[in-house]
């Protein structure tokens, strides 16, 4: 390396290129060796379960096992080198510039006014070289529009900072708030808006629904024990060695399966959580989490559409909520779930929202129902799977109908009932509110100057009943995710829909990068 | 406007009840002969779902023991009923088609089952498309895609325009949007005015 990489080489015209650093290719083999190697190894465990004892055969699949690992590796070894020797990038006063390709090059300049965020990640494999993956994002839809795998720590660390400089300059402080703009307000020199506790993680570990998962996990598992021998016998072993009669220990295998699961959930939860924080101080928000693989990154302010905070049944009745943020511009499938705040009582969520809204609050929001006709609505619909489910179950088991149809009712009549209370939306001055969900709870907060555009549907039924759902759109990310009020009375609906619009189109002409 | 009247209750091409006329502008609705160019774009579909559907019953389906229909029976009958439902929809889809250009927002109306009006800020709107499909050009149409900021990748294009109507609805939505609503008097529901009248 000639240069110092990310040193910025200022007022120069020509930027200086560097390579990434150099553990980048030892990284890349690894990472191209286990992306393709578990489907070669999978392969040749389910090969070698299946085919008998042959000693013959056996020595053959090792064979044929060996070459195919050959060959990934050796791609993987291509690969990774052919990146590494093509990559270069540098950063100037103006922009960063990354050249890349092996076929086609690619010349990339991301000018520093409109970077957004950059983050740090770091995986076990790049703290064990002390070296970081950085991504750099603008406002546009899609992939990161950089993603530097590996720099140096300190390069890393200095890029970041030569861009957190930047932003800070272009006032990327959390005192832009959609609706006061108070330039005023300034960020005191360092102030942690939420550290999340053992306690916090361990919660949110254990009512998280990750049990599928672990199951799914194990029964993979037991797949896989197969090829080692035949794992009947471990079972009768099993039986015979606790003593239990083949009921009794089948209850309490599941039983511990899924105790098993919860545990490895809180496990895995207190891993990737590990001392999540959450900092403002004058660059900017930060945030920053994980124990094996640590995340370090920008929570990009300016760019923050939209605040959910979302509560599984469970998390609900304790009291506690997550808060996500529904930013424009896109991030990653892994960057997209990490929360604003993973575990928070919901009665303390404020002080965590004013941070990207500054004068929003749930404290006295006036929630506003939604028609009563939505009971009957939420019943039909209710009613109708329930019987779906019944009549399977009279085919299947002769479940008595007798039983089953008034339990349908008194189900569904539960279910419509809770819906229609977990159901509603509220206006505030510079706010709109929307609630609904109910098994997951979910919580709009949508500045008013952010919608997009407003959406009223009626299905056919709810034409019938003269019902609608609105749908506010944000420039923010998912559209499964965007906030909706369903069952409206129509006229309520259309009402609604022109005050937003109207709202809207008042606050003028907005982008979602703020700039 | 039929499904509409029964379910509002009010009479057929009337507007709605709960809507004060004096602040809305005039709904306009698509050119009529939009009609056909939906009906043959649906029927072009509906030929190549026939044809594929028309190989495999001959080549595979009705060579199966417990298939009863004689060959080609099932797409012939398959084909015609579908044939009947996309002239039916491009009629129902046009019935439901409607728009207008507000102060504040332009308003779009669809939909034949799942009804949906969308309300579009016109500070919101980032940009817009001109469409001419090969259909469109032979029919001297053109329809007129509106673009916001966020993940859609359109809000909603307004079919059956003339091309000098669809320039003229570029041309005064494009611009610092005009909030006095003296502006929008040149406007007028889409047979009548010729495009001299329409400059921005």
């Amino acid at each position: 390396m000639t240069v110092a990489a990310g040193e910025p080489n200022r007022g120069s015209a020509t930027p200086t290129f560097s390579r990434l650093h150099a553990a980048t290719v030892l990284i890349d083999f690894v990472r191209n060796v286990l992306r393709v190697g578990w489907v070669v190894l999978v392969a040749f465990l389910a090969e070698a379960s299946g085919s008998g004892s042959g000693d013959g055969a056996a020595d053959e699949d090792r064979l044929l096992f060996e070459i195919a690992l050959a060959v990934v590796g050796l791609f993987g070894a291509v690969a990774a080198a052919l990146r590494y020797a093509t990559t270069r990038y540098a950063v100037t006063d103006e922009a960063v510039h990354v050249r890349s390709g092996v076929f086609t090059k690619q010349d990339r300049v991301i000018p520093l006014e409109r970077v957004q965020s950059v983050d740090l990640r770091r995986e076990l494999l790049h703290r064990l070289f002390g070296v970081a993956a950085v991504r750099i994002d603008t406002a546009v839809q899609g992939d990161a529009e950089a993603l530097l795998d590996c720099l140096g720590g300190r390069a890393a660390e200095a890029l970041r900072a030569q861009v957190a400089r930047r932003l800070g300059r272009l006032g990327q402080g959390p005192a832009q708030g959609p609706a006061s703009a108070d330039a005023s307000v300034t960020p005191p020199a360092q102030t942690v808006v939420w550290a999340s506790s053992w306690r916090d993680l361990t919660l949110a570990g254990a009512t998280s629904n990750r049990l599928g998962f672990v199951v799914v996990a194990f029964l993979g598992a037991a797949e896989i024990a197969r090829a080692f021998g035949p794992y009947e016998l471990w079972i009768r072993w099993a039986i015979a060695a606790s003593g239990l009669p083949p009921d009794l220990f089948t209850l309490a295998a599941l039983a511990a399966l899924l105790l098993l699961g919860w545990l490895a959930s809180i496990l895995l939860s207190l891993v990737t959580l590990f001392g999540f924080t959450l900092v403002w101080d004058r660059d900017g928000l930060k945030r920053r989490y994980g124990l094996i693989a640590t995340h370090d990154s920008f929570v990009p302010l300016k760019r923050i559409q939209a605040i959910r905070l979302e509560a599984p049944l469970i998390r609900r009745l304790l009291g506690y909520a997550s808060i996500f943020e529904e930013a424009a511009g896109d991030v990653s499938a892994l960057e997209r779930s990490s929360p604003f705040c993973p575990l928070i009582p919901r009665q303390r969520a404020d002080p965590v929202i004013r941070v990207a809204f500054p004068d929003a609050s749930l404290h006295g929001v006036a929630w506003r129902r939604v028609s009563a006709r939505a009971l009957l609505r939420g019943f039909v619909n209710a009613a109708a799977t329930l019987t779906i489910a019944a009549g399977l179950a009279y085919w299947q088991f002769e479940w008595p109908i007798a039983v089953m149809a008034p339990m349908i009712v008194v189900l569904a009549a539960a279910w419509a009932v809770w819906r229609h209370r977990m159901t509603g939306y509220a206006l505030a001055p510079s706010y709109v509110f929307a609630r609904r969900g109910v098994l997951t709870h979910r919580t709009w907060i949508v500045p008013r100057s952010r919608v997009q555009s407003v959406r009223v549907e009626q299905t056919a039924l709810q034409r019938l009943s003269g019902l609608a759902t609105l749908r506010v759109v944000t420039a923010g990310a998912r559209f499964w995710a965007q906030p909706r009020i369903d069952d409206l009375p129509r006229a309520a609906a259309l009402a609604l829909q022109d005050a937003l619009a109207e709202a809207a189109h008042a606050a003028g002409d907005w982008t979602p990068d703020g700039l | 406007m039929k499904s509409e009247a029964s379910a509002e209750g009010a009479p057929a091409g009337a507007e709605r009840p709960e809507e004060n006329a004096a602040a809305n502008a005039e709904w306009r609705r698509p050119r009529l002969r939009v009609r056909a160019i939906w009906t043959t774009t649906m029927l072009i579909e509906t030929a190549i779902l026939g044809a594929i559907w028309a190989a495999a019953d001959i080549v595979w389906i009705s060579a199966q023991p417990w298939w009863p229909a004689p060959p080609g029976l099932a797409p012939g009958v398959g084909v015609c009923l579908l044939a009947l439902y996309s002239v039916w929809l491009a009629g129902a889809l046009l019935r439901a088609w409607r728009f207008r250009v507000r102060p504040f927002d332009v308003t779009l109306e669809y939909g034949v089952f799942t009804r949906v009006r969308r309300s579009i800020p016109r500070a919101r709107i980032q940009h817009v498309d001109i469409r001419r499909g090969v259909l469109e050009r032979r029919a001297g149409l053109a329809s007129l895609a509106l673009f916001t900021a966020g993940s859609e990748p359109n809000v909603g294009a307004i079919p059956g325009l003339t091309p000098e109507e669809a320039e003229a609805l570029r041309a005064l939505l494009l611009p610092e949007p005009v909030i006095s609503p003296g502006s929008e008097a040149s406007w007028r529901p889409s047979p009548s005015p010729p495009p001299s009248e329409r400059a921005p």
